[in-house]
C-alpha cells in the first residue's frame, strides 16, 4: 500500500515541478543550440526591442529569433543586410538569418505602426 | 400531427420571405473605421442581393476584418487601407469580426452586417410563437395529473439505468487510482496553463495556452458537453483540491484516519446552499474582461482559486471549498440536475439495514463522503462531486452511476437536509437567474458590436468600469428577478389559489431557467469555438509562443468555421431550452398548484415569460 | 497549536503567491527596462529683421549665424519598397521676419544629381506640415488620419527651374510603383513654375500637387553637402491646405532623398515629429 502513495507522490512531483523543470531545460537547450540571439518585440512604451544592441561577429551566419510579445503587430526590418520581416502579428513567433559582410553598427526597426512612439522603435546590430 | 403543422408554418414563412424580397440589387459602399476594440459604423444593413463594397481603414494599429457566413477577409494598416467586394446574397445577421490581433480584446472586436430581410430572426420568432401555442394546447387539454411523470411525455422521468451493472466499470470506479489518474492528468495540464499564463504577461491571449484551454476549450466543454451531458464530471477530475485533501487527510491515495487535519470548521448551517457561490460567481464575473484576455490575469485567478482551495481546507472540513466556495461550482451544482448521469444508492432496504453507514463515515477503503453528503438517500446531483468514495466504502456495492433521462432531479422530492441548510429555496433560484443575467452582460460585451460596453468591462475608465458592475447588478439581482417576480404574481393571481405562497411560485418556476441557462450558454460557447477554435491548434504546437512547434500545427492560421451555419446552430440550440422548458414548467406548475385547472391558469402567465425571454435571445443571436 | 500552524501556512501560501504574481507582472512585457520617453526636437524659427532674395543665392552667411538641429533620419520601412541607403542626418535651420517663413535643410551626399535620366533619379528634400489642429501621430505617414501639407524641393526641378536648361534627354523615369528600369515613360512636362512642389495629402499615395503653388526653394550641392532653403509667406489666404504658422508650436517632419542611391517615392531617409516653435 505505501508503493502506492509513493507512486502518486511521484505522479505529482512528476506533473507539477518535473514539468515546469522539463519545459524550461528543454527552452534554454533549444536556444542555445538553434539560434544567436533572442529578440523581443514590443513597443516602445513597454521597452523597445529587447536587446536593442546585438552583437555578432564578422562572417559568422548569424540566426535571430524574434518574438512579438505584445498584442499588435510588428515587423523587422535590417535595411543594411537586406533582410526583413514585413509583419510580425501578435505572438507571431519567425527567424531570420543573415550573414554579416561588413563591419558597423546597423539600424534595425520596425515595419507596422504599432503605437505612437512607431518611429522610435529601432535597435541597432554591431558586427565585429 | 403538431410537428407538421410546424414545418409546413415555417416553410410557409420562408417562401413568402423569398418572394416578398423585391431586390433590386444596389451597390452599397462603406468605409469602416477600426480602432481599438470597435469599428465605426459598427452595424450596417444592406439588402438581399445589394452589391456591397467596404473600405477597411486603420486608425490605431493593424485591424482584419473577417464576415461570417461569406468567410470574406482583409485587412488594414494604420497608412494602408483593405477592401471588399461582395454580393449579398445570403440573408441573416453576420458579425464581420477583426482577423488581426491588434489587442487584449482582439476575438471580441465585431460590428453586424443585417442583409435584410432577416428571416432566420422571424422564423425563429415564428417558430417561439408556434412552440408557445402548441405547449399551450398541450397543456390545455390535459384531463388530470400524471402518475408518473414523463419527460415530453414519453420518457418517465423516474427512469435509472445503472451503467454499474457493467463489471468493468465498477471495477474501475471502486479503485483508488479512479478518479486520482485523472485528476494526474489535469494536474499536468493546468501545470502548463499556469506556467504559460505567468510567463505570457500581457501577451496575446490567442497564442497563450493559459487563456486559450481554459475561456476556449475548458468553458466550451464545460458548458456544451460536460455539464448538461454528464454533470458535475468536471469536479472528479479537478485537480484545485489536490492539495488540500493531502494536507487534511496526510495521503494523496490511500486511505488514513477520517478525521481532517487542519481546524475542521463545520460551514454554517445557513449557508450550506448556493447563496455563497450566487455572490461568489457574480462577483468573480467583474473581472472578466481582464482574466479571459490576458494570460497574466489567467494566472492570477486561477492562482488565487488554487490558494484559497488551500486555505480553506485548512481553516474548514473536508470540501467545504469546493461546495460553497469554488466559483464553478455553482453552476455546475444546479445544473447537473439536468444532467443524464448521477450516482444513487440501488437498494434503500440495504442502506437501511446498514447501520454503520460507511458511505459516510468512511472506512479502511475510503473516505466518508468529502462532499458531506448522504450518499444513501441523496436523490439529486447538486452537492455531489463525482469523487466515488462512496463507491470504495459501500460493502454491499450499493451505490450505482446512473443513466437518466434530462431532468429527473428537478421533480425529486424534498429531503430533511434541503429543510436544514435552506437549499432548494431562492438559493437555487437566484443562482438559474443570475447564470442568465450574466449570460446577457458577456454576450453583449464580448459577442456584441457595442465599442462602449467593451470599454466599460475592461475599465478603460472608473466611471464605465462602475457602470458595468451596476448594470450587472440591476439585471442579476434586480430587473430579472423582478420580471420573474411579476409573472409569477401574474400566475398566482390567475391560477386563483390563495394559499400557494408567491416566494414558492417564484422558486419552482424558476427552475425552468435551468435549461434555457445551459441552452443560452451553450449557444454562447458555439459562438466562441467555431470563430476561434482554430487558436486551439497553434497552441498545443507552441504552448507559450516561444517559436515551437510540437504537432506542426503552429503555423495553423486562425481558420473560423462553420460561420454561416454557426447562427442556425445558436436558434436551434436555443429552441431546445425552450422546449424543455416548455415542459418542465408546465410540470412545475403542476407541482406548486393543487388543482389541474389552477395550474394550467397558472401556466399562462409564466408561458408568456418565457415566449418573451426567448425572442430576447434570439434577437440577441441572430436578429 | 494548530491553529498557529494553519495561520502559518495561509501566511506562506499567501505571500508566497504575491511574490510569484509581483515577478509576473514585472515580467509581463518581457525584461523590465527603463522606459524612455524620449521628447520630440524642437525647431526654432526666431524673428530676424532679415530677407532672402533666392535669385542671388540662399545667404549661406546669414544661416550660419543659426545654430542648427540635427534631425536625425530612418530608413522608410513602413510601406514598399524601401530605400537601399539611408541619409542618417538632416541639420535644420529656420527664421521669420514677420512676412515670410525659410527653412534651410542641410545633409550629406557623395554625389550631385540633378539629372532625371532612365534609371536616374534626383535628389530632393521635404517638409510636410500636418494641416490639422489637433494632429494625430500616425500623421506621420503623409497625413494619415487627417491632412498634411508637404513643400517637397527637387533637386531636378530646381535645375530647370533656375537655369532653365534644356533636357540632355527627351524621356525619363518618374516614379511609378513598382519601378524597375521598364517603367519609363516619355513624358513630356513643362518648365515648373517653382524649384519646390506644393503638395497636399491624406496618406499613402494621395499626394497630389495643389491649386496654387506658394513654395520657393533653391538648393546647392558642394563637397558632398546639400544646402537646400525653402520660404514661403508666413500667413496664407487658405488656411484648409496651407500649413499655419501662427500656433507658437506645431509639428513638422522632414524628408531626405539620395538620387544616387535610387531613392525616390517612398524609397527615402524620414524624420520623427519635430515641434517647430516659431517666435
Amino acid at each position: 500500500m505505501k508503493k502506492n502513495e509513493l507512486a502518486a507522490a511521484a505522479l505529482v512531483f512528476l506533473a507539477t515541478i518535473g514539468t515546469v523543470l522539463g519545459i524550461f531545460g528543454f527552452e534554454n537547450f533549444r536556444k542555445s543550440r538553434l539560434y544567436t540571439v533572442e529578440l523581443i518585440a514590443r513597443a516602445p512604451d513597454n521597452g523597445n526591442w529587447y536587446p536593442r544592441k546585438i552583437t555578432v561577429p564578422f562572417g559568422k551566419k548569424v540566426k535571430i529569433l524574434i518574438r512579438n510579445i505584445e498584442t499588435v503587430t510588428h515587423g523587422f526590418a535590417l535595411p543594411d543586410f537586406n533582410v526583413a520581416v514585413k509583419e510580425i502579428k501578435a505572438g507571431e513567433v519567425v527567424v531570420v538569418e543573415f550573414t554579416p559582410d561588413k563591419k558597423g553598427a546597423f539600424p534595425f526597426m520596425c515595419t507596422v505602426w504599432c503605437s505612437d512612439q512607431h518611429m522610435n522603435m529601432t535597435g541597432e546590430i554591431v558586427v565585429e | 400531427m403538431l410537428r407538421a403543422l410546424r414545418v409546413l408554418t415555417m416553410t410557409a414563412l420562408f417562401t413568402v420571405c423569398l418572394l416578398v424580397t423585391i431586390c433590386f440589387a444596389a451597390e452599397r459602399f462603406f468605409e469602416i473605421k477600426a480602432k481599438r476594440f470597435v469599428y465605426t459604423p459598427n452595424i450596417i444593413k444592406v439588402n438581399k442581393g445589394d452589391i456591397v463594397n467596404i473600405r477597411l481603414i486603420s486608425e490605431d494599429v493593424t485591424h482584419g476584418f473577417f464576415l461570417d457566413g461569406y468567410s470574406l477577409n482583409t485587412s488594414s494598416h494604420p497608412g494602408q487601407e483593405g477592401s471588399l467586394k461582395f454580393t449579398a446574397d445570403k440573408t441573416g445577421r453576420f458579425s464581420f469580426r477583426c482577423s488581426v490581433t491588434c489587442g487584449a480584446l482582439h476575438p471580441y472586436m465585431m460590428g453586424h452586417l443585417f442583409v435584410l430581410p432577416n428571416s432566420l430572426f422571424m422564423a425563429g420568432a415564428f417558430t417561439i410563437l408556434l412552440l408557445g401555442i402548441a405547449s399551450l394546447i398541450f397543456a390545455l387539454r390535459k384531463k388530470q395529473k400524471d402518475e408518473r411523470l414523463k419527460l415530453f411525455g414519453i420518457i418517465p422521468l423516474d427512469l435509472r439505468f445503472p451503467l454499474t451493472k457493467f463489471k468493468p466499470l465498477r471495477t474501475l470506479l471502486k479503485s483508488r487510482w479512479f478518479p486520482f489518474i485523472l485528476i494526474m492528468l489535469n494536474l499536468f495540464i493546468f501545470t502548463v496553463i499556469l506556467l504559460a499564463g505567468f510567463i505570457g504577461g500581457l501577451s496575446s491571449g490567442s497564442y497563450n495556452f493559459g487563456v486559450m484551454l481554459v475561456w476556449i476549450l475548458w468553458w466550451v466543454l464545460l458548458m456544451m458537453f460536460m455539464v448538461p451531458i454528464i454533470g458535475r464530471f468536471w469536479c472528479m477530475m479537478c485537480p484545485f483540491p489536490l492539495i488540500g485533501d493531502w494536507i487534511q487527510r496526510g495521503k494523496l491515495i490511500n486511505v488514513g484516519k477520517q478525521k481532517s487535519w487542519g481546524l475542521s470548521k463545520r460551514w454554517p448551517n445557513k449557508w450550506r446552499n448556493l447563496w455563497p457561490l450566487v455572490v461568489l460567481f457574480w462577483i468573480s464575473t467583474w473581472f472578466s474582461g481582464f482574466f479571459t484576455v490576458k494570460p497574466f490575469a489567467t494566472f492570477v485567478l486561477l492562482g488565487a482559486i488554487i490558494l484559497l482551495a488551500i486555505i480553506v481546507a485548512i481553516f474548514f472540513d473536508k470540501r467545504t471549498f469546493c461546495l460553497f466556495v469554488c466559483p464553478v461550482s455553482g453552476f455546475q451544482g444546479l445544473y447537473a440536475n439536468f444532467s443524464m448521469i448521477g450516482v444513487r444508492s440501488r437498494d434503500p432496504e440495504t442502506c437501511r439495514k446498514h447501520t454503520l453507514k460507511t458511505c459516510v463515515v468512511g472506512s479502511e477503503k475510503g473516505y466518508g463522503c468529502p462532499w458531506m453528503e448522504i450518499p444513501f438517500e441523496m436523490n439529486r446531483n447538486t452537492y455531489c462531486g463525482l469523487c466515488f468514495e462512496c463507491f470504495k466504502t459501500c460493502p454491499y456495492d450499493n451505490m450505482d452511476l446512473v443513466l437518466r433521462p434530462f431532468g429527473q432531479d428537478l421533480f425529486v422530492e424534498k429531503r430533511r437536509t434541503d429543510e436544514i441548510y435552506h437549499r432548494r429555496g431562492t438559493d437555487e433560484a437566484f443562482k438559474a437567474i443570475t447564470m442568465v443575467g450574466i449570460f446577457l452582460s458577456f454576450f453583449l460585451a464580448f459577442q456584441g458590436p457595442y465599442g462602449h460596453l467593451k470599454d466599460m468591462v475592461t475599465a478603460k475608465t472608473l466611471k464605465g468600469y462602475l457602470g458595468y458592475l451596476g448594470e450587472s447588478f440591476l439585471v442579476d439581482f434586480l430587473l430579472i428577478p423582478g420580471s420573474l417576480l411579476i409573472f409569477a404574481y401574474l400566475s398566482k393571481k390567475l391560477s386563483k389559489n390563495k394559499e400557494v405562497k408567491l416566494k414558492d411560485v417564484f422558486v419552482n418556476f424558476s427552475y425552468c431557467l435551468v435549461p434555457v441557462g445551459l441552452a443560452i450558454w451553450a449557444a454562447f460557447s458555439l459562438g466562441i469555438i467555431l470563430p476561434n477554435g482554430s487558436y486551439l491548434l497553434h497552441i498545443i504546437s507552441d504552448p507559450f509562443a516561444w517559436g515551437w512547434n510540437l504537432f506542426g500545427t503552429a503555423n495553423f492560421p486562425w481558420t473560423p468555421v462553420f460561420t454561416y451555419a454557426m447562427y442556425y446552430l445558436q436558434v436551434v440550440v436555443a429552441l431546445i431550452g425552450f422546449i424543455f422548458a416548455l415542459d418542465f414548467g408546465f410540470k412545475f406548475s403542476l407541482k406548486t398548484y393543487n388543482t389541474i385547472e389552477e395550474a394550467k391558469r397558472g401556466w399562462v402567465p409564466m408561458l408568456i415569460y418565457l415566449i418573451v425571454i426567448h425572442i430576447l435571445f434570439l434577437k440577441l443571436f441572430v436578429g | 497549536m494548530k491553529k498557529l500552524v494553519v495561520v502559518l501556512i495561509t501566511v506562506v501560501l499567501l505571500a508566497s503567491f504575491g511574490g510569484l504574481v509581483w515577478y509576473a507582472l514585472r515580467h509581463s512585457r518581457g525584461m523590465p527596462v527603463e522606459i524612455e520617453t524620449p521628447q520630440w526636437l524642437t525647431l526654432e524659427a526666431p524673428f530676424l529683421e532679415k530677407e532672402i532674395d533666392l535669385k542671388e543665392g540662399i545667404s549661406q552667411g546669414l544661416w550660419d549665424s543659426l545654430g542648427a538641429k540635427e534631425i536625425k533620419l530612418l530608413y522608410q520601412v513602413m510601406v514598399m519598397p524601401w530605400p537601399k541607403a539611408l541619409t542618417p542626418l538632416v541639420k535644420a535651420k529656420a527664421f521669420h521676419n514677420k512676412k515670410e517663413i525659410y527653412f534651410y535643410l542641410e545633409w550629406n551626399d557623395d554625389t550631385e544629381d540633378r539629372i532625371l535620366e532612365v534609371n536616374k533619379f534626383s535628389d530632393a528634400c521635404a517638409a510636410m506640415f500636418p494641416l490639422d489642429e489637433k494632429t494625430q501621430i500616425p500623421s506621420l505617414m503623409m497625413g494619415f488620419l487627417g491632412k498634411a501639407n508637404i513643400w517637397h524641393w527637387k533637386a531636378s526641378q530646381d535645375r530647370e527651374f533656375w537655369r532653365k536648361e534644356e533636357r540632355k534627354s527627351s524621356a525619363y523615369a518618374d516614379y511609378h510603383y513598382p519601378f524597375e528600369e521598364q517603367e519609363t515613360f516619355p513624358v513630356s512636362k513643362e518648365t515648373p513654375k517653382s524649384a519646390v512642389n506644393d503638395l497636399i495629402a491624406i496618406r499613402v499615395g494621395t499626394v497630389t500637387p495643389k491649386e496654387t503653388q506658394n513654395i520657393e526653394g533653391r538648393g546647392f550641392w558642394q563637397d558632398g553637402v546639400w544646402r537646400v532653403v525653402i520660404k514661403r509667406m508666413l500667413n496664407t489666404a487658405d488656411t484648409d491646405v496651407d500649413a499655419k504658422f501662427n500656433i507658437p508650436k506645431r509639428l513638422c517632419a522632414f524628408a531626405v532623398w539620395n538620387g544616387a542611391k535610387g531613392d525616390r517615392g517612398g524609397r527615402k531617409s524620414i524624420s520623427d515629429w519635430v515641434e517647430l516653435e516659431v517666435k
